[in-house]
């Protein structure tokens, strides 16, 4: 695969050209809120936001959306179909959290219409982190911030120039027929290899996290999750702006004689998650509910998709409202092997 | 060894304490986070500064929900906090004899929201405090930020910056900051139009996306079950309509009726920078102004809402 550069004074114009296919999504600001939007003509977007508030995974999965409408005559579908989705400028950390959820959304038995309406014909454009920050650390789940696992094509800023590097033949294809671009030079592969290496190096060494599935797999009663999960407030900060959190609640919202079916987004920290008919309860305590957010993450979706469900995108670290930071139990846990 | 720690450590030990709850240095800069001591030697890695923002008056009722017993609980106040621990107290939350309060002198506190709006995606590695100013410092910046900016809302027209009432007070009483009045941003509001004013709550309401951390943060909202999670039957729809979360935002501030402190764990705790307090200061300077109540100031007082007294202003009765 080439990699192609094109002026940073000329990105509006491609975006202007992917627009003609493509609802464009990318960071904006909006009120106050940063978030991915669909592109207005001529909107700037925020490319100096590396974590966004809320996460780009709503694009793909809306935290409301209607799956039919019914009234007394029936029932009328609704699924997206408008332009395929183009998502320019999400960061490396959430383009990986894309193909975790995928794996739940769409597994070889079962395919869910809702994510694959809006997923399928997507192109994921990712801009490559040339500064990460100190709440970030993809790399301790073999992430990085220049890395491509689910990008389409990695997008690297090199001050006057945004260097392309499409991951797959239809990427590469797409970018030569709306053009504008020259191929890079050799200069310019050195140039993003020095950024990359600092980029990298800036990030530290990650601690190894072999052991941990099995020690949390042995800790279900450790004494440990009561001090974790002391200061936790239950609410759904951290599991809402998470990349790889999808858990859903189905509702009817319903106004005299016609009414939507809603899927959205639930939380396994509200005790409304697992209340069963009955009124009883299975994880009653906030030390449960928190137990069951990182033993999935760390333990149950080792075991279903041979990797960790985090991509280390740090923004239930900065949004936590009592500064509860995964990487502090993490540590603790990788320690415990040592013990 | 700090003024703080060492007080600390011999009133844990004078109390016989089971538990303390402080805060400690939280991971992020300009961070603190809320820390439990078990032990007086544990007692080194407690702070006390501006970067302590979280309401611990919020855990009392957590401990209390999930066991009932007589452990001996110290806990470490701003004077909101204390409020909160002295309104818990006359709403029965807890007995007053198993909670040892320990106040100490506040002078603000950051507001993380406020911090994350300012510096955006910039991400600080140093801070330092030079009298009213903040000197913020990471890669390739440097920002002055004159202290107001980033306090607590509250904390620019707080009146009680030390604890009302308290066990063990540790450093010198502050001086109130006071730089603004009170009521001054809702005059300004009650001044739009109601078209204007309907718009702004749409606005600020809209962006809410359920997370109940404003609620939770909150250490008046202590119910067992919140109307929110009722299910059977189930008060409000849960998704994205403007006026389910407009039913919650607008029920919890009438819950808070003659009960908020002011604290601001509401507005810090929201991930979105929703304006979250306005409408509970509004009814505070209402409970205020007919009852002449302010929460949490002594623990004889009852609650405004609590009580009936043949003066009181009943004009809005039609």
């Amino acid at each position: 695969m080439s990699v192609y550069r094109i002026k940073k004074d000329d990105l509006s114009l491609f975006l202007e050209k992917l627009r003609e296919d493509f609802a464009v999504y990318a960071p904006v600001e909006s009120d106050g809120i940063t978030s991915f939007a669909e592109l207005e003509p001529g909107q700037e977007p925020a490319f100096g936001i590396l974590k966004t508030q809320k996460p780009p995974k709503e694009v793909f999965y809306p935290q409301n959306e209607i799956m039919f409408r019914f009234n007394e005559e029936g029932m009328t579908p609704e699924l997206y179909d408008g332009k395929p989705i183009a998502l320019f400028g999400v960061r490396p950390c959430d383009a990986k959290g894309f193909n975790i959820i995928e794996r739940v959304f769409i597994d070889p038995k079962y395919e869910d219409p809702y994510w694959s309406a809006r997923r399928k014909g997507s192109l994921v454009f990712a801009l490559a982190c040339n500064e990460p920050l100190l709440s970030c650390f993809c790399n301790w789940f073999g992430g990085g911030p220049f890395d491509k696992t689910g990008s389409d094509v990695l997008v690297i800023d090199t001050g006057e120039d945004y260097l392309f590097e499409p991951t797959n033949e239809g990427a590469e294809k797409l970018l030569s027929n709306i053009g504008g671009f020259e191929k890079a030079e050799k200069a310019d592969i050195e140039k993003a290899g020095k950024l990359r290496k600092k980029a990298e190096s800036s990030m530290g060494e990650p601690p190894k996290l072999d052991s941990v599935k099995e020690t949390l797999d042995n800790s279900w009663n450790s004494p440990l999750w009561d001090r974790i999960s002391a200061k936790c407030l239950g609410c759904a900060v951290c599991t809402f702006s998470c990349p790889t959190c999808y858990c859903f609640d189905i509702q009817d919202e319903t106004r005299r004689d016609k009414g939507t079916r809603v899927r959205l987004w639930d939380t396994c920290q509200f005790p409304l998650f697992t209340k069963e008919g009955s009124g009883h309860n299975p994880r009653k305590s906030q030390t449960s509910r928190l137990r069951q957010r990182f033993m999935h993450k760390f333990s149950y979706m080792v075991e279903t998709l041979n990797e960790f469900g985090c991509v280390g995108c740090g923004r239930c670290v900065t949004l936590c409202p009592v500064n509860l930071d995964v990487r502090d139990f993490l540590e603790k846990i990788a320690a415990e092997k040592d013990k | 060894m700090s003024e703080l720690t060492e007080k600390i450590k011999k009133i844990f030990t004078d109390e016989k304490l089971d538990i303390l709850i402080g805060y400690e240095k939280g991971s992020l800069p300009l961070r603190g986070t809320p820390c439990f001591i078990e032990s007086a030697e544990d007692a080194d890695k407690l702070i006390f500064d501006s970067t302590c923002h979280n309401n611990l008056a919020k855990y009392l009722t957590d401990q209390k929900k999930t066991e009932v017993d007589a452990r001996k609980i110290g806990i470490v106040v701003k004077g909101c906090d204390a409020r909160a621990v002295v309104q818990l107290v006359v709403e029965k939350q807890f007995e007053r004899e198993n909670i040892v309060i320990i106040g100490v002198p506040c002078k603000g506190v950051i507001d993380p929201s406020k911090l994350r709006a300012k510096l955006r995606d910039k991400e600080i590695s140093d801070f330092r405090f030079d009298g009213n100013k903040i000197i913020v410092s990471g890669e390739n910046f440097q920002e002055t930020f004159d202290k107001n900016e980033l306090l607590s809302d509250g904390c620019l027209s707080c009146k009680y910056p030390n604890a009302p009432q308290y066990d063990y007070f540790i450093g010198d009483p502050a001086e109130p900051i006071a730089s603004k009045d009170e009521y001054a941003d809702i005059d300004e509001f009650e001044k739009k139009p109601p078209d204007e004013r309907w718009e702004y709550f749409e606005k600020e309401y809209g962006k809410c996306i359920r997370c109940y951390a404003c609620r939770n943060a909150c250490p008046m909202c202590y119910c067992e079950q919140c109307f929110v999670d009722c299910s059977m039957p189930q008060w409000i729809g849960k998704g994205g309509n403007l006026s389910d979360k407009m039913i919650f935002h607008i029920v919890r501030a009438m819950h808070l009726a003659g009960r908020c402190v002011d604290c601001g764990a509401c507005a810090a705790a929201c991930p979105l920078n929703i304006d979250v307090r306005l409408l509970g200061k509004r009814i505070e300077r209402e409970v205020a102004e007919r009852f002449d109540f302010t929460a949490g100031m002594d623990f004889e007082t009852p609650p405004a809402l609590a009580t009936f007294r043949e003066d009181d202003k009943q004009e809005f009765i039609m």
